[in-house]
């Protein structure tokens, strides 16, 4: 599996919003379950329209929960 | 296994189906190729007629598909497709769009090495098939392994 250098707190944030089920995130994001669940395993990078519309439904940055892990040269 | 990858599994087993289907009912019809005129407008008549009824055909599984996950999981097929999804079918349509243009390369370069007219109208049907194959192969890949 090819590495991934953006990684997310979704699911932790989900946990700390009265465990927000994945189906209600992806509605109010408008995307499907399945994206939702791709980005909680790391295996897709949302693009910045995502991100910060994911930030907003927790009411935090995108910082807080997406991080860049910059890979060495 | 999500929706996406089932509906797509169902989609790619039933582009063989029909396919094979389809070879043998027009195999029922072969008999009246009597010369290589009648002999192209039979293939040109049926790789023509080929694309609507398999369209016609795969819209019916998928509808049936819904219809059954639906009864079994109480999951439904997602009304809209979203980034996710566009990405991976723009992969899809650029790996479906190479496998069709080097099979069909494959399918007409089967004439200058000596296979005749219909071994190449018959690489056209392997080269659609295959094609579409491509398109859900590349969904079922970048499903499974994210994007």
């Amino acid at each position: 599996m090819r590495s991934r250098h953006i990684t997310n707190q979704i699911r932790t944030f989900r946990f700390h919003a009265d465990e927000m089920t994945q189906q209600e995130l992806a509605d109010k994001v408008g995307v499907t379950r399945q994206t939702i669940i791709a980005m909680e395993k790391d295996k897709y990078s949302p693009s910045l329209e995502l991100a910060f519309k994911i930030a907003r439904v927790f009411n935090t940055t995108i910082e807080e929960v997406f991080s860049y892990d910059r890979p060495e040269n | 296994m999500s929706i996406q990858e089932k509906e797509t599994i169902v989609s790619l087993i039933s582009t063989f189906v029909i396919v094979t289907g389809y070879l043998f009912y027009i195999d029922s019809d072969y008999g009246s190729v009597t010369d290589q005129m009648s002999m192209l407008t039979f293939w040109a008549t049926y790789i023509l007629l080929l694309m609507p009824i398999f369209i016609l055909i795969k819209i019916v599984i998928i509808i049936i598909f819904a219809i059954i996950n639906k009864i079994i999981t109480d999951e439904e097929l997602p009304e809209h497709s979203d980034e996710l999804d566009q990405l991976i079918d723009l992969r899809a349509a650029r790996n479906t769009l190479i496998v069709m243009t080097l099979s069909l390369l494959g399918a007409v370069s089967l004439i200058p090495i000596g296979y005749g007219l219909e071994a190449m109208l018959i690489g056209i049907i392997v080269c659609i098939t295959i094609s579409m194959a491509a398109w859900d192969i590349t969904r079922i890949y970048f499903y499974r392994r994210g994007f």
